[in-house]
């Protein structure tokens, strides 16, 4: 993880969505999330995560134990469950790049916000020590940077749906998301504006002959997706998907932050508005806050045209466990089918997970 | 037939929900069990009487019931004089009456996923089949385990009664001081309102005075432990778990310390008149985490047959300062905080390092339960680590519930092997 590419700036690495990128960027890095995409096991991994644990943090290591991750210049790990805390020890252990531990709160009300806006200013400390020092200044322009940038995703998003995001990537929204959370935040603005210019070009052309269809879209919820499942969903016409995980919308549709350009906050009101700004997004199962997450479920099930529900179950995770038996109530509630997968994450899940999932999409058609 | 045997025998079913759902069946099992029977010693004797006290005034329900999780700090239920009730500890429980296997096929219905604790699937079904108390509150912890808080949720709803999460933070510094503080004091006042009660200075301090004398007798049982020969084992020793779950505050729970210390100070007097330091303890072990609730063999092999005396348990470690009565909630955060277990694995392992230092211990055996990502989840780090430091270290891969699939084979062999290495570092 030493060799960095020239000119650029330097990666730092993150895994959960409650990690502010707005402080890694203060600090002089460019945040970049590591997701399990590579398709090999975790083989090389029994010495240090054992087989029952859940397989996020073992393919992580797996992967930078393969040297995926060679150009990150250090790594940030939010305190998102016992798995990943056994994954920072590892990594603290064997990295030549700093490893920090965020700690994170489980609770949304005033005080996890106090708490957690004095655990940025520790990160913000820390990072200045490996980076550019935070100042207000330069957290002013980060946020001023990600405002615009959550700006254009909820044009993305709002304006043409899966739709748009089609248009920008094979898969959507999640390929979107991906991009997003892996890219300089100011190459992706410009590459996010470029494609809302064209689109309102093409928009103005179709606006008189042509109306969008309505489709019935796939609520694809739960942990992180194994790998293949939405190109598999996406070859079966018919559905969109949506794609209500931590590597889809719950990091697109972060709340914008409120600053404007006038403003002239003090550095603890920075701290603690990006504190609060990310304690308020739409709830992860991890959050203390089951009826929201309930909430949030129903307005989905509601509001979208959900044809049926496909959820992740991630092997090992409690959080992703109890978070469907409470879906589960409202699907049945509700009658929409549902199929649950239970996957490790890589390629060896695949034959299985496409059996399944052809099955599932021809008994809805 | 014996009557114990006879009991566990008529468990299962319509009939055995109902016995187990009885307070006067703990009545009865107080009479006939506590008082007629043999036991290990006095201590135990007396902490068996409590258990039963507590079930049958749990299942009485004249008093508010709390449910708790592991870690949750009893001393709150205490301050309103709540009765606790920890569906983990009656998971285990199920275990040994030979319940587990039903409940656990149970869960599967329910949709709960087979890769969760098999503590957590335990209490689910015991809910859904209605062994369990009904509770007034339910009170979780964030720290330690991940599946609690949401199994606690979980329930909850379904029995639509207030819930009360604890949200523990990783780190130990003033903040996390005051967060965790307030969170107590929230709560408290929350329970002030639910149960029309004022929670008075004299109360608190009465409380206190009840976990700070237990403290104080545990510290002086883990002085004799240190004796050579350990006046103690484990299979004795992981039974006190109870009272490290549901004891802490309670006004019987120092008294049974006392007794215990009291019965090993005159073991430790004896033995050094009488026997050879180490005739019955070959090697001495630091035990950790739990061990299985369905079976005795393994650790009764590895005392008994292999002379590995389990010496000291992680689980009965004094890691908290006294509580103060003059700053409750502050001093509560304190002990919560201060759990070795929380957060990276560096103090853990510091607190094994002492616990092998002062027990002057040969070696580590962590019981790997199946479904526990907090403790099993480290054991391969923790095996270098101390591997490292010099100090052999044993993985022993089971589930502390589910006995079905334990691979007795295996573990004999690898208690064997550990034997082997035991015997080639020390002799």
């Amino acid at each position: 993880m030493t060799e960095e590419t020239a000119g650029s700036p330097k990666k730092v690495g993150w895994f959960c969505t409650y990690t502010p990128e707005e402080i890694i960027h203060a600090a002089g890095f460019t945040p970049y999330r590591v997701l399990p995409q590579s398709t090999s096991g975790a083989g090389n991994v029994e010495d240090a995560l054992p087989a029952n644990l859940c397989p996020y943090p073992r393919k992580i290591l797996s992967n930078i134990r393969r040297g995926l991750y060679k150009d990150l210049h250090g790594i940030v790990v939010a305190n998102s469950c016992n798995a990943m805390i056994h994954l920072y020890n590892v990594l603290k252990e064997e990295s030549d790049s700093f490893v920090y531990l965020l700690d994170l709160p489980r609770k949304q009300d005033g005080k996890a916000v106090d708490y957690f806006t004095r655990e940025l200013e520790l990160l913000a400390g820390f990072l200045g020590s490996e980076g550019e020092t935070v100042t207000e200044n330069r957290l002013v322009q980060t946020i001023k940077t990600y405002r615009h940038k959550n700006d254009l995703l909820q044009i993305m998003i709002s304006r043409n749906g899966q739709t748009s995001a089609a248009g920008h990537s094979p898969v959507g929204l999640s390929e979107l998301a991906i991009e997003a959370a892996c890219s300089a935040p100011e190459t992706f603005n410009r590459k996010l504006e470029g494609i809302i210019a064209k689109e309102q070009n093409g928009y103005k052309q179709n606006a008189e002959g042509e109306s969008r269809t309505e489709t019935s879209c796939l609520l694809l919820t739960g942990g992180l997706p194994p790998h293949g499942l939405e190109e598999i969903l996406a070859k079966r016409p018919g559905f969109s998907i949506y794609p209500e995980n931590c590597s889809g919308m719950r990091y697109l549709q972060k709340p914008l932050l409120p600053l404007s350009p006038n403003e002239n906050p003090l550095r603890e009101e920075l701290f603690e508005m990006i504190a609060c700004n990310y304690l308020e997004k739409l709830p992860c199962p991890r959050i203390f806050n089951r009826q929201a997450r309930e909430d949030y479920y129903r307005r989905l099930l509601d509001e979208l045209p959900v044809r049926a529900v496909i959820y992740q179950d991630l092997l090992f995770c409690d959080m992703c466990h109890y978070d469907y038996l409470m879906l589960k109530n409202l699907m049945e509630e509700k009658d929409i089918p549902h199929l649950k997968l239970k996957t490790e994450l890589g390629k060896e899940d695949l034959g299985q997970l496409k059996t399944r999932v052809e099955a599932f999409l021809e008994i809805l058609e | 037939m014996n009557p114990q045997k006879l009991f566990r025998k008529n468990l299962k079913g319509k009939l055995g929900r109902k016995l187990l759902a009885s307070p006067g069946t703990y009545q009865l099992a107080r009479e006939v069990f506590v008082k007629r029977n043999s036991f290990s010693c006095e201590a135990r004797r007396q902490m068996t009487s409590m258990a039963l006290d507590q079930a049958a005034e749990a299942y009485q329900q004249k008093k508010p019931v709390a449910w708790t999780s592991a870690f949750f700090p009893s001393e709150i239920v205490y301050f309103f004089d709540l009765v606790p009730f920890a569906p983990e500890a009656a998971a285990g429980t199920s275990a040994s009456l030979d319940l587990a296997p039903d409940l656990l096929k149970q869960s599967d219905h329910m949709g709960i996923a087979s890769d969760s604790c098999s503590f957590h699937r335990c209490a689910a079904a015991g809910t859904t089949l209605e062994y369990f108390p009904l509770p007034d509150f339910l009170m979780a912890s964030s720290h330690l385990c991940d599946g609690a808080p949401r199994l606690f949720q979980y329930m909850a709803s379904r029995y639509n009664k207030p819930l009360f999460l604890l949200d523990v933070p990783f780190r130990e510094n003033e903040d996390s001081l005051k967060y965790v503080a307030e969170q107590l004091a929230d709560i408290t006042r929350n329970l002030e309102r639910q149960t029309g009660q004022n929670l008075t200075g004299e109360r608190i301090k009465k409380v206190f005075e009840f976990s700070n004398r237990a403290r104080r007798y545990q510290l002086e049982i883990s002085r004799l432990r240190q004796q050579i020969p350990s006046p103690m084992n484990g299979e004795e020793g992981l039974s006190y778990i109870y009272l490290t779950l549901l004891g802490q505050g309670h006004p019987e729970t120092p008294e049974i310390y006392r007794t215990l210390a009291e019965e090993l100070q005159t073991i430790v007097n004896n033995e050094a008149v009488q026997s050879t330091p180490g005739e019955e303890e070959k090697f001495r072990l630091i035990w950790l985490h739990l061990r299985p609730y369905y079976s005795s063999e393994m650790i009764s092999y590895l005392e008994k047959e292999l002379k590995q005396m389990i010496v000291a348990e992680e689980m009965n470690y004094v890691y908290w300062p006294p509580l103060d009565p003059e700053k409750p909630f502050l001093s509560l955060a304190q002990k919560i905080l201060a759990h070795p277990g929380l957060g990276p694995i560096g103090r853990r392992l510091k607190t094994i390092e002492k616990m092998c230092q002062d027990y002057q211990a040969h070696g580590v055996v962590h019981f790997s339960h199946w479904g526990c990502r907090q403790s099993a989840g480290g054991t391969m780090f923790m095996k270098k680590k101390l591997r490292e430091k010099g100090i052999p270290f044993l993985a022993l891969d089971g589930d502390c519930i589910d006995g079905t699939s334990f691979p007795w084979g295996q573990t004999l062999t690898r208690i064997e092997g550990f034997q082997e290495v035991l015997e080639q570092i020390y002799s």
